[in-house]
C-alpha cells in the first residue's frame, strides 16, 4: 500500500494562471494571511513549533527555534530573509515554486514576518534566476496593488515591504551569513558565528534581528496555519522528527524527472517509482540523495524511510539536504561525476579559508590529472588527505559538502579511480551515455 | 557495501615532523613574540582589575583569562604555543588560515565531546579543556599547513622576510618536510608595486586577510581589499588604485609571510643581518616608539615597537619611510662658513667652532649681553637646549632665548592620545588628522568603530556648526593665528567643553623644559598652561633692527617655518652673524655666517617630550654620519671654548633633574 502523497505546496501547482493574483485568491489565497495578521505573533510560532517544521533549505534546523530567538518586540527594525539563492548542483525547486507560486512565496513571507515581527522581508534570489526573479517580483507587485503589502495593511495597522535582491552569481552566497553579507553589499564570504559572534536573531543584516529562512520553508508557512501545527505534524511515515511534505527535485536516470512533492518518510523505492523508476533497461547504481554535497549513497537498501533521519543512517550519506535527488544508472561514470562536481566547488569557493581555497584547487588539479590519464595510485590517498585536511576544519559548509561527493564515491568506487589510474579509461562504465 | 567502514589512512603519522623547535620555546619573530606579550599582559593585567575570568584547562594547566578571551589567546596566557597566521591580537578574528587548530573539549547541546576547532575563532569558556600537542592536532595542522604551502612559491633565498617569516618559523615547527603536489602552481607577476612605499607578490601572500583588516579596522581607509574568489583570490588596492595611505607600511610588518615588502628595504639586507635597536621617532610630535633596523652602521628600516600609550605597534609612513633621510646624499657633512666673497663655503669644526665663539665674544664685549640671542629647538633634545642655554645664558649672559615660532597657546592636551579612543564626539579643526597627527588619528578611526562621531572643519568658524556639547573632543593645531585660538576659545566654552591644541615639532616644548622661560620648569606646569612667549618676536624684532647682532639658530628655520614670514626673513637678511645648525641646508641656513651639520635623530643620544606630555629618553643607534656631530657634543665644545668646561659624558647628565625623577605622570 503506498503511502498517501499529500500535497500542500502543490495543491494548485497545476491550475492554470494561479502565479496571478485572482486566480490565487479565488483558490484559498492569501486566507492564512488573514488569519495571521489577528493571530499574536507567538502563536504563529507555537503553531511551527507543534507542527515539527524544519528548514527546507538543507541544514533541517527547526525553523520555530530560529523565530523564538527574536526579540518579543518591535523597537528595533526586524528582518526576514528568504534565501532563494539556490545553487546547490541538483536542486531546482525553490525554482519551480517561484515561477509557478509566486504568491504562495509572498503569503509565506507575510505569514513568517507577522511571526517574527518583521516589517521588512528581503527575498535574496540567484543571479541566474532570472525568471523566477520576474515572476516573484511581479507577485509582489500585485500585492501592494491589492493591499496585501504597503502600510497599514489590512487595517492592522503594521507595514509589510518585500524586496527582492538579486545575486551575483556565487554558490557561496547561500550560507546564511555570507548571503547577509552580500545582501548588505559586502564580499559575499561567510561570517564568524556564534559562540564567537552573536545570533543573526540578535544581530544579523545591518545588525538588527535577522533571520534566514528558504523559499520552501516560507511557503511551508500557509499550510501549517491552514491545518494547524498538530494536524500538519500528522503528516510523515518516517521518523517522528520529520515531520509534513518535502519538495524533491529528481533528475538524472529515471523515466519522469521533475519536482515533486513528497510526504517525509516514504520509503525511498516509493519515491523512486513516483520519479517513474530508473529508466527502462537499466539499474541503479548510486544516487546523491538530497544536493551533490550530501554524498553517493550505495544501491541498497531501497525500502527505508526517505527522510532527514532515515537517509544518513540508511546511507551514510550527510542526509536530506536541500532534496535534490540524482539518479545514476550503471551507465554512470562516478569518476567524472565526482571530477565535475570538484571543478563545481573549486569554482565557487569564496576562498577566505586556506582548506577550502587550496584543498579544492589541488583536488581540481589532481583529478584533471587523473582524467587526462596522469594518474598516480598515491593520488588515491593524497586526494583522501586533502579531505581530511577540510573535513571539520573549512571555515563554513561549502568546503565540508565539496568533500562528501568525493569522500563517498571514493568509499565506494575506488575501482573506478584505479580504472582510471591504471587503464586511463573508466572501464566499469560507457561514459558515453553519461546523461543520456 | 552498505556498513563499510570509511577508509582510514594511517601513513600520516610518517608525515607528521616531530620537530623539536616546536611548543611555546620554538624561534618566533619579534613580532610574534609581541603578539603572546600582549596577550600574557593583557591577562595578568584584567586579572588584577578585577574583571570577570573564565577557567579552563589548556594542556593539562589551569588558566584563567578574561571573559571574551579566544582559546588561542587563553593558550598563549597558559604557556602552550598555537600555530597562527591570520590571528592578530589587534584585529578582529576572522578565522581564515585555519591553522591554530586545537582540540577543544566543551558542553554543546548538553553533550561534552572535544573535537578540532580554529582556536582564534572559539571565546574561551568555564570548564573547557585544550590540548594543543595531540596526535591527531599534529596531523591538522600539519595538513592545513601543507595547503597553506602547496600554492606558495617557497622563494624564501630571495625573499625579504626570509629569516623573519611566521610562515618559515611555522614550516619548521609544524609543517610537512616535504610536498606532495606535483602540479604548477599558482603564478603571477612578482613585485608588483601597488604604492610608493609597498611592493606585492600575491604568489607569497596566503590570503589571511591581515592586511585588508588593518586597512579597514585599524587605518580606516580600506585601501586594500580581496580581489577575484577561490583559488584565484588576490588582495589589492580597489579597480587599479594605488594603496595611498599614510599607514601602508604597517601593513608589511603584519604580513605573516613576504607577500608584502618595503620598496626602501628591498634587498637592502638579510633580516638577520640587520640589527635592531630601540629609538624613539621625531618626524613629527607623537612621539611613536620605533625600532630601528640598521646594518653596518647605515640605517636600513623602521619598524613599529609597542607602546600601549602612543602607537600601540604601528607607524606612519612618513615614520616608517620618511626616516631614509638619514642617509640623504643631501645631508650636510662639513660646516659652511661664509668666505670674503660671501660665499658659503665648506670648512673644518675647529675653524668654524672658533668663529662662532669669537664673534660670540666679540659681540657681547662691544654690544653688551642682549646682543646675542638662541633660537632653541623644537625638534631636537630637551639636552640640546639645556646645553644651549648654559652657552648663551650661563655663560653670556644673555636673556635672548627664543623658541616658540607658533602661536598656540602653550598647554598640553587634555585629550592625551590614548583618551581619544573612549571619545564620542571628535572635532578636527584645520588639519588633516591621518598625516599631522598619526597616533591621534588611529585613536580616532577606533573610537569611530564604538560609535563615536568624528568631525572635520576647515577653519575655526565652522566650528560653530559642528554641534559642540560638554562631551565633545576638539583638536586643533598649533599653527593657528592668534584669533583663531581666541574664536575656538569662545565657541568650545560656550558649549562647556576644553579644546586642545596639538603640537607638531617632535619636543614642542624642550625649550620650556630646557628652562629657557626660567627656572624649574615641570611638565606638570605644562598640564596647567603657560602664559604666551613673546620672545621670538622680539628677537626678530631685534634682528631686523640691528640691535641684535649674534642669532644662534638651535637646528629650526624660523624663516620656513614662523608665522610671519616677512620678519623672519626680515631679521635673518640682516647683517648679525647668524649660526645655524642643521642637517640640511634650509631657508635660515642658506643666510647664515657659520652652518653646523649635526647628527640625525638616530645618531644622538637625548630626552623628548611628546605631544600629549610624555617623556621618551633614547640612545643613539649608529654613529653619526661622517663629519656631522651629535648637537649636545658640539654645544659642549662651544661652551669649553668658551670657557665653561663641562662634566658631561652623556646627554642625561644635564637633564633637568625635575624631569629625571617623576617622568610626564
Amino acid at each position: 500500500m503506498p503511502v498517501e502523497q499529500t500535497q500542500l505546496l502543490y495543491r494548485h501547482r497545476d491550475v492554470p494562471g494561479i502565479n496571478r493574483l485572482d486566480t490565487y485568491v479565488a483558490h484559498c489565497g492569501y486566507e492564512q494571511f488573514r488569519k495571521a495578521i489577528t493571530m499574536e505573533p507567538d502563536a504563529i510560532i507555537e503553531e511551527v513549533k507543534v507542527s515539527g517544521l524544519r528548514g527546507r533549505g538543507g541544514a533541517g534546523f527547526p525553523t520555530h527555534i530560529k523565530w523564538n530567538a527574536f526579540p518579543k518586540n518591535r523597537d528595533v527594525e526586524h528582518y526576514f530573509i528568504v534565501n532563494a539563492d539556490e545553487g546547490e548542483p541538483g536542486t531546482a525547486k525553490d525554482r519551480d515554486l517561484m515561477n509557478a507560486l509566486p504568491h504562495l512565496l509572498v503569503e509565506g513571507c507575510l505569514c513568517s514576518m507577522v511571526a517574527v515581527r518583521a516589517a521588512k522581508c528581503y527575498i535574496y534570489i540567484r543571479g541566474e534566476y532570472v525568471e523566477p526573479w520576474k515572476s516573484v517580483q511581479k507577485a509582489i507587485n500585485e500585492a501592494y496593488a491589492a493591499g496585501f503589502l504597503g502600510k497599514n495593511v489590512l487595517g492592522s495597522g503594521l507595514d509589510f515591504d518585500i524586496y527582492t535582491h538579486l545575486g551575483a552569481g556565487a554558490y557561496e552566497c547561500g550560507e546564511e551569513s555570507a548571503l547577509m553579507s552580500s545582501l548588505m553589499g559586502e564580499r559575499g564570504m561567510p561570517r564568524l558565528k556564534p559562540p564567537a559572534a552573536p545570533l543573526p536573531m540578535i544581530s544579523g543584516v545591518w545588525k538588527r534581528p535577522s533571520v534566514v529562512n528558504n523559499v520552501e520553508t516560507a511557503a511551508t508557512i500557509p499550510a501549517i496555519l491552514e491545518l494547524g501545527g498538530a494536524k500538519y505534524s500528522e503528516i510523515g511515515v518516517g521518523s517522528p522528527r520529520s515531520r509534513g511534505t518535502k519538495l524533491f527535485s529528481i533528475s538524472g536516470h529515471v523515466n519522469k524527472p521533475g519536482i515533486y512533492e513528497i510526504v517525509l518518510g516514504t520509503p525511498f523505492s516509493e519515491v523512486l517509482e513516483i520519479a517513474g523508476g530508473v529508466r527502462d533497461g537499466h539499474k541503479l547504481k548510486t544516487y546523491i540523495p538530497g544536493g551533490s554535497s550530501m554524498g553517493f549513497a550505495p544501491p541498497t537498501p531501497l525500502d527505508y524511510p526517505f527522510d532527514y533521519e532515515g537517509i544518513p543512517q540508511n546511507t551514510q550519506t550527510l542526509g536530506l539536504g536541500s532534496g535534490g535527488l540524482m539518479i545514476f544508472d550503471e551507465t554512470t561514470d562516478v569518476f567524472k561525476v565526482t571530477h565535475r562536481l570538484v571543478d563545481f566547488y573549486h569554482h565557487e569557493s569564496c576562498g577566505k579559508c586556506t582548506p577550502c581555497r587550496e584543498g579544492l584547487d589541488w583536488l581540481s588539479k589532481i583529478y584533471g590529472r587523473i582524467a587526462s590519464g596522469g594518474g598516480r595510485e598515491q593520488d588515491i590517498d593524497l586526494i583522501w588527505d586533502i579531505c581530511d585536511s577540510i573535513r571539520g576544519k573549512s571555515f563554513c559548509a561549502l568546503g565540508e559538502g565539496a568533500i562528501w561527493p568525493v569522500m563517498t564515491s571514493l568509499r565506494l568506487f575506488r575501482h573506478e579511480y584505479l580504472s582510471y589510474i591504471h587503464h586511463g579509461r573508466n572501464t566499469y562504465s560507457d561514459a558515453g551515455q553519461l546523461g543520456a | 557495501m552498505v556498513g563499510t567502514p570509511i577508509l582510514t589512512r594511517d601513513s600520516w603519522e610518517l608525515n607528521i615532523v616531530m620537530s623539536t623547535q616546536n611548543g611555546p620555546d620554538r624561534p618566533k619573530t619579534a613580532a610574534e613574540s609581541a603578539d603572546v606579550n600582549k596577550v600574557v599582559s593583557e591577562t595578568k593585567a584584567a586579572q588584577d582589575a578585577g574583571i570577570p575570568m573564565v577557567n579552563l584547562v589548556v594542556d593539562g594547566k589551569p588558566v584563567s583569562v578574561p571573559k571574551g578571551s579566544l582559546v588561542i589567546e587563553a593558550a598563549f596566557s597558559a604557556g602552550s604555543d598555537i600555530p597562527y597566521f591570520c590571528y592578530h591580537p589587534r584585529l578582529t578574528s576572522v578565522g581564515a588560515c585555519r591553522m591554530c587548530l586545537a582540540s577543544v573539549e566543551l558542553e554543546m547541546f548538553g553533550q561534552r565531546r572535544a573535537s578540532i576547532m580554529a582556536t582564534c575563532t572559539i571565546p574561551a569558556a568555564d570548564g573547557m579543556v585544550v590540548k594543543t600537542t595531540t596526535p591527531d592536532v599534529k596531523k591538522a595542522q600539519n595538513g592545513v599547513l601543507e595547503l597553506i604551502l602547496a600554492n606558495h612559491p617557497l622563494d624564501c633565498p630571495v625573499c625579504d622576510r626570509g629569516g623573519e617569516c611566521p610562515l618559515q618559523n611555522m614550516t619548521i615547527s609544524y609543517g610537512p618536510p616535504n610536498t606532495r603536489f606535483i602540479e604548477d602552481k599558482r603564478r603571477y607577476v612578482k613585485a608588483l608595486p601597488i604604492s610608493e612605499h609597498v611592493v606585492l607578490d600575491r604568489e607569497r601572500c596566503i590570503t589571511c586577510m591581515r592586511c585588508t583588516r588593518f586597512a579597514s579596522e585599524i587605518a580606516g581607509d580600506s585601501k586594500l581589499g580581496l580581489i577575484n574568489r577561490g583559488a584565484q583570490s588576490e588582495v589589492g588596492p580597489f579597480l587599479g588604485g594605488t594603496f595611498d595611505s599614510n599607514f601602508s607600511g604597517n601593513t608589511i610588518e603584519i604580513c605573516p609571510v613576504g607577500a608584502l615588502t618595503s620598496r626602501q628595504f628591498r634587498f637592502k639586507g638579510r633580516p638577520w643581518e640587520v640589527k635592531s635597536s630601540d629609538s624613539i621617532c621625531t618626524k613629527c610630535s607623537n612621539g611613536c616608539n620605533i625600532a630601528v633596523g640598521h646594518r653596518m652602521g647605515e640605517v636600513v628600516r623602521i619598524n613599529g615597537r609597542v607602546n600601549e600609550q602612543i602607537n600601540e605597534e604601528w607607524t606612519c609612513d612618513k615614520g616608517k619611510f620618511g626616516n631614509a633621510d638619514v642617509n640623504a646624499p643631501e645631508r650636510l657633512t662639513a660646516p659652511l662658513i661664509r668666505d670674503a666673497h660671501g660665499v658659503l663655503v665648506e670648512t673644518d669644526w675647529d675653524t668654524a667652532l672658533s668663529a662662532v665663539i669669537t664673534n660670540m665674544q666679540f659681540v657681547s664685549e662691544n654690544y653688551g649681553a642682549n646682543a646675542i640671542a638662541a633660537f632653541g629647538t623644537t625638534s631636537g633634545t630637551i639636552e640640546d637646549n639645556v646645553l644651549l642655554g648654559k652657552l648663551i645664558h650661563g655663560v653670556f649672559s644673555s636673556s635672548n632665548l627664543a623658541y616658540q615660532l607658533t602661536q598656540g597657546p602653550r598647554r598640553l592636551p587634555k585629550a592625551t592620545i590614548v583618551s581619544v579612543e573612549s571619545a564620542k564626539h571628535i572635532v578636527i579643526v584645520g588639519m588633516d588628522l591621518a598625516y599631522d597627527q598619526p597616533m591621534y588619528y588611529l585613536r580616532s578611526v577606533k573610537a569611530q568603530r564604538n560609535g563615536a562621531t568624528v568631525i572635520t572643519v576647515k577653519t575655526p568658524s565652522e566650528l560653530a556648526g559642528a554641534n559642540l556639547t560638554s562631551e565633545s573632543v576638539v583638536l586643533v593645531p598649533d599653527t593657528l593665528s592668534a584669533s583663531d585660538y581666541e574664536a575656538i576659545q569662545a565657541i568650545s566654552s560656550e558649549a562647556g567643553c576644553d579644546y586642545s591644541v596639538l603640537v607638531s615639532d617632535a619636543n614642542g616644548y624642550g625649550p620650556y623644559l630646557a628652562g629657557f622661560d626660567g627656572a624649574d620648569a615641570r611638565v606638570e606646569d605644562l598640564h596647567k598652561g603657560l602664559s604666551a612667549s613673546e620672545k621670538a618676536n622680539e628677537v626678530l624684532n631685534g634682528l631686523a633692527s640691528g640691535a641684535v647682532k649674534h642669532a644662534f639658530v638651535l637646528a629650526s628655520d624660523p624663516v620656513g617655518t614662523y608665522a610671519d614670514g616677512q620678519l623672519a626673513s626680515k631679521a635673518f637678511s640682516a647683517d648679525a652673524f647668524v649660526v645655524v645648525t642643521s642637517q640640511f641646508m634650509n631657508a635660515t641656513a642658506a643666510n647664515a655666517s657659520v652652518v653646523l651639520p649635526i647628527a640625525s635623530f638616530a645618531e644622538t643620544a637625548g630626552t623628548y617630550l611628546n605631544v600629549d606630555g610624555q617623556l621618551q629618553t633614547v640612545d643613539a643607534v649608529v654613529p653619526p654620519r661622517a663629519g656631522t656631530r651629535p648637537q649636545w657634543q658640539v654645544l659642549l665644545e662651544l661652551n669649553a671654548r668658551a670657557g665653561n668646561p663641562l662634566p658631561v659624558f652623556n646627554p642625561s647628565d644635564v637633564l633637568p633633574a625635575v624631569l629625571m625623577q617623576g617622568g610626564s605622570e
